[in-house]
């Protein structure tokens, strides 16, 4: 059973009166429950590619089937929608809001999710990213490696299907990444969650079940682990 | 899409308004001086009708006051009195025989007890009592007296009698600071009236009768059956309650030009707001993204950044509101020489709640414009951060909130205005005035950038680069405080013009004395006492005085049965016209229609010559059949041309001109004009022409330009102080602006610091940039005001327009320094702490 599939996916961008292609006839599924990694030097289009898997952009043509739903006819409000219901995030440079303190930033999809124990379930997992003592803490006033902590506690939150990573330590130290990185999967493990990693490091790669090889918006190899 | 959950919006809203507290406050207190100075003349304008309602009775000083320019006589009505006044009032010159000095001045011979509310306030305070005793007293107000440096118990020659002054008058019922500045009052009694010999052919005589009936008799019914006969006698009637009604009219009118003036400091408040709320919105794109990225729609998105500006701008309406409030406490103050009432200030709750939903409504529509923008932040931005700003150039909702500042700019200056027409060029010159000054600003700005040498000193080349930095404000910087320069510069500019002008009369060829109410049997006594002196004769002058009978046909009483809007102007047929007769055009005229024909150019009808203005006003047109009644006898003309007058010359200026040949048997009198040397000279001719025909009336240039002097200056504290609104305005937005930057300037310090830059070189940077800010707000100001100024003196005063090239030289300097001290303040501490003690400090 696929959580996701992706069918002969373009995203062409005009410059003028250049047309420059980012992704062209991609194809891929990924099964509940999978880890995989999207890998390629810079500019190949696997920030693009994610992108695009997770419902932030369009494509120009082809599908991307998220849980059984066709993204590339909804609005982005109803995209939206499907993120929050669905849909995780782990950002390099964490994303947080930097007005509201960790306990609220990881509140936000519970209460998105109209649920009444938000406080509750959002201190649980703060707790369990090691920063139950700095649910109050803005986001100023957390390190990187904190930072990237309650971003996963959020990431988590709404119990995603599936978790999308964009480089998750691609901001941090080595030994900071390793911790991060364990979380990431233990959780994940816990949870039973898809996860999807765009990265440069071929190491946190390897780690996943699967790893896509992109190069010039192509999908040159695509391997299990 | 689903309903929004507005307590989580609510919940987000507070959220994130807790940590930008201060700076959304800095965004609202643009608002708050123009709230402020709307509520302030809101509030003093209700208190105004309020006291204007509540002290209507002192202001006519009666019940009842019949007005004629020939004597009332005894009426029916006086029978219904319980007591009656009377009083002849004209202007004439009045002597102060113990400096040989004279001013022409509004003399009041007084009968009865009048005012019978309020009473004439005298100092001493038994002066008016001694005045009514009777024998020769006079009461003379207070400037007249400071004037002449005279004081009670000296005397004045009114004509041929000489009055012991006993009281000197502090107000007069209904008369105002301004009033007595242009006509300033002596009271007479009745009885020495005929003495004083002033009342004569050719005299521009009133008199008054004032009635007082029982307590609470309703005047208006009381009045009612003897309205026609008054119609027919010329006698205007004025009641308490038309004084109320006339009175509340020129002030609501004047309330409402001064809450327009209040508007145009809000507007730019407004600016303000929208430019502050493009740097907040720019700030918060990144936020916005995740927003979106965690499943967000956008609609509630704007919902919660909407209602912290909602919340911002209640906070910034009440604030103003209050401060308001607070403000009219000081407005009888300011403008107490305009005021015919005591003003009894207090807390108007329909201006508060007026100034609060206003303030509230404007900051969301303007604030609205350049929030619209985290509609369409995509969530790709927290992947891709260089694509979250994004053009609202193409948004419909953007044309329609401008559409919507539009009618809001349209609907209040029509519900001030009550002329669809005038909120129009309203709302037309408020765009055009933003208009141009974003335009000029923008071409300042582009002209530095394209021919800015590169070969200037780096800290010159950073600071002019330094106004092209993102968030910079500088375009509204320009608009908001270039419009307030512009506002008090075009009115320095205007006093300027029409002072120079006035007194550039004097120095040409020009007449500067004129003479009036010269009987015919003085003519030639008064043209010899002036040639004995060497002076010219400039222009020698006959006046007849008549009054219109009909106009194509229609008389006072079939005027009344005309509809609305066929029907003359009812002032047509009471008032008296003054007319000269000649068949050539003096100096100040040309005819713009028809042609002057002298009399037997056709026939025998006469052909009159209107002032174009005059005509158009009346619907008097060419060939129109107008009847005279030259006392008492009937002379039909028609009118053969119109005529464009320039009235500002010493001049003898005519509404009427009649052909020569039909008026020389008539009584009349006659005026002279002259030119002396000087002020010295003006004086003598005047002190002699006084002390020999004391009925002679006098105007010399020098009192002209005097009189001019005093009431500009008391017109223009009026404007300077409601100008001052708008130069608030402009320094708020500029201390919001430089404290909204700080930071980036901080980082900017840091980094020519840690490059190795001296404070003295940071400090010169800062400097400059703030210098080329003041110099570009004050310059497109000064340039607007030029234009307004040229525009105003072209076609509407018909001057040759001058600038006032030292005032605008002080007002950029002004301006400009004021924005390098501001900026010098804030900026202080970057300079003089190290490095990283700040990187410290800001985290």
């Amino acid at each position: 059973m696929n959580i996701l599939s992706i069918k002969n996916l373009s995203k062409t961008y005009q410059s003028g009166a250049r047309k420059l292609t980012v992704l062209d006839e991609v194809n891929f599924d990924i099964k509940f429950g999978e880890t995989l990694a999207i890998v390629g030097p810079s500019g190949s289009g696997k920030t693009t590619l994610l992108g695009l898997c997770a419902g932030l952009d369009s494509g120009s043509t082809g599908s991307v089937v998220l849980n059984g739903e066709s993204l590339e006819k909804m609005t982005e409000d109803q995209r939206a929608f499907v993120r929050n219901q669905h849909v995780g995030f782990i950002f390099q440079n964490f994303q947080l809001l930097p007005t509201l303190t960790a306990l609220e930033n990881v509140m936000v999809p519970l209460e998105l999710k109209k649920r009444k124990d938000a406080r509750q379930k959002a201190q649980e997992l703060l707790e369990k990213v090691g920063l139950g003592d700095r649910s109050t803490h803005y986001p100023t006033q957390l390190s990187g490696g904190e930072q990237q902590r309650v971003s996963i506690a959020r990431a988590f939150a709404n119990e995603p299907k599936i978790l999308f990573a964009d480089e998750p330590t691609g901001n941090l130290d080595t030994e900071t990444g390793e911790m991060i990185e364990k979380l990431i999967f233990d959780l994940n493990k816990e949870q039973g969650t898809t996860l999807v990693l765009v990265t440069h490091d071929l190491e946190l790669a390897a780690k996943t079940q699967r790893i896509i090889h992109i190069k010039g918006g192509k999908i040159q190899e695509d391997v299990q682990a | 899409m689903s309903k929004p959950d507005y307590a989580w919006i609510l919940k987000m809203a507070f959220r994130d308004f807790r940590k930008n507290i201060s700076r959304l406050l800095l965004f609202v207190s643009s608002i708050v001086v123009g709230i402020a100075a709307l509520v302030a003349i809101s509030s003093f304008g209700e208190n105004l009708t309020k006291d204007i309602d509540n002290q209507a009775k002192e202001l006519l000083g009666a019940d009842l006051v019949l007005e004629n320019n020939t004597p009332v006589g005894e009426q029916m009505v006086d029978s219904l009195a319980v007591e009656m006044a009377a009083e002849v009032n004209f202007a004439s010159m009045v002597a102060y025989p113990k400096t040989g000095a004279s001013r022409l001045t509004q003399v009041r011979a007084l009968e009865g007890n009048f005012p019978f509310y309020g009473v004439l306030e005298t100092i001493p305070q038994a002066g008016e009592a001694d005045f009514r005793k009777g024998g020769k007293k006079a009461l003379v107000q207070k400037a007249l007296l400071a004037q002449f440096n005279a004081q009670v118990g000296d005397f004045i020659k009114v004509g041929n009698v000489d009055f012991e002054i006993v009281g000197e008058l502090q107000s007069v019922p209904g008369q105002t600071g301004i009033t007595a500045t242009v006509a300033p009052t002596v009271y007479i009694p009745m009885d020495y009236l005929l003495e004083t010999g002033l009342v004569q052919y050719g005299s521009r005589v009133n008199y008054n009768r004032y009635f007082l009936f029982a307590e609470n008799t309703n005047v208006e019914e009381l009045i009612k059956p003897f309205e026609d006969q008054w119609e027919v006698d010329r006698v205007d009637a004025d009641t308490v309650e038309d004084r109320k009604r006339s009175t509340g009219r020129s002030f609501a009118n004047l309330s409402n030009f001064l809450s327009l003036v209040a508007f145009i400091a809000l507007l730019l408040g407004c600016v303000g707001v929208a430019s502050a709320v493009n740097v907040f919105v720019k700030e918060k794109l990144a936020s916005v993204a995740v927003l979106r990225c965690l499943g967000v729609s956008s609609r509630d998105v704007l919902l919660i950044y909407l209602s912290e500006i909602i919340l911002m701008g209640l906070v910034g309406a009440v604030l103003g509101a209050f401060l308001g409030t607070l403000l009219q406490y000081i407005l009888p103050a300011v403008f107490a020489d305009f005021l015919p009432v005591e003003v009894n200030v207090g807390i108007s709750w329909i201006s508060v709640a007026f100034g609060i939903t206003t303030g509230l409504f404007v900051s969301i529509l303007f604030a609205l414009l350049p929030l619209l923008k985290v509609r369409n932040v995509s969530p790709m931005a927290t992947l891709r951060p260089e694509t979250a700003d994004t053009t609202l150039m193409k948004d419909p909702l953007r044309w329609l909130v401008i559409g919507g500042i539009l009618a809001f700019i349209w609907g209040f200056s029509f519900y001030l205005l009550k002329d669809w027409k005038l909120a129009f060029g309203f709302t037309g010159f408020v765009v055009v005035a933003f208009g141009l000054l974003w335009g000029v600003g923008q071409l300042i700005m582009w002209t530095v950038r394209r021919f800015l040498p590169i070969t200037f000193p780096y800290p010159l080349r950073q600071s002019l680069a330094n106004l092209y930095r993102p968030n910079n404000q500088t375009v509204s910087l320009i608009a908001t405080i270039g419009l307030g320069t512009a506002m008090i510069s075009t009115l320095f500019f205007l006093q300027n013009q029409l002072l120079e002008e006035a007194k550039f009369a004097d120095k040409k060829d020009q007449p500067n004395m004129l003479m009036f109410d010269i009987q015919t049997a003085q003519l030639q006594d008064v043209k010899s006492k002036i040639t004995g002196r060497g002076l010219p004769i400039m222009q020698e002058v006959a006046i007849v005085t008549m009054q219109l009978n009909s106009i194509e046909g229609v008389d006072k009483k079939e005027n009344e049965d005309l509809p609305e809007e066929n029907r003359y102007s009812r002032w047509l047929y009471n008032r008296e016209f003054r007319v000269t007769y000649r068949d050539t055009l003096i100096s100040s005229e040309t005819i713009t229609q028809g042609e002057l024909r002298p009399l037997g150019s056709a026939g025998d009808s006469i052909f009159v010559s209107f002032e174009k203005g005059f005509a158009e006003g009346n619907k008097i047109k060419l060939g129109d059949e107008v009847e005279f009644n030259v006392q008492g006898r009937p002379i039909k003309t028609y009118v053969g041309s119109l005529r464009d007058v320039k009235f500002n010359q010493v001049s003898t200026n005519f509404l009427v001109l009649f052909p020569k040949g039909v008026l020389e048997s008539a009584p009349k009198f006659h005026v002279l004009i002259t030119k002396t040397k000087d002020d010295r000279e003006a004086a003598d001719v005047q002190s002699e022409i006084v002390r020999t025909f004391p009925n002679i009336s006098i105007i010399n240039l020098g009192t002209i330009v005097a009189a001019l002097e005093e009431i500009l200056g008391k017109i223009s504290f009026v404007i300077q102080f409601m100008a001052f609104f708008s130069i608030a305005t402009g320094i708020l937005v500029l201390i919001s602006s430089l404290i909204i930057s700080k930071y980036q300037r901080m980082r900017e310090s840091i980094l020519l610091r840690t490059l190795g830059a001296s404070s003295a070189i940071v400090s010169k940077i800062n400097t400059l940039e703030y210098f080329f800010l003041g110099s570009l707000a004050s310059l497109s100001g000064l340039i607007l005001s030029f234009l307004a100024t040229w525009l105003l003196s072209e076609f509407v005063f018909n001057f040759t327009f001058r600038g006032a090239w030292l005032e605008a030289l002080f007002l950029y300097l002004a301006i400009t320094s004021l924005t390098i001290v501001l900026g010098w303040l804030n900026g202080r501490k970057i300079i003089n702490q190290p490095p990283m003690e700040i990187l410290r400090e800001n985290g």
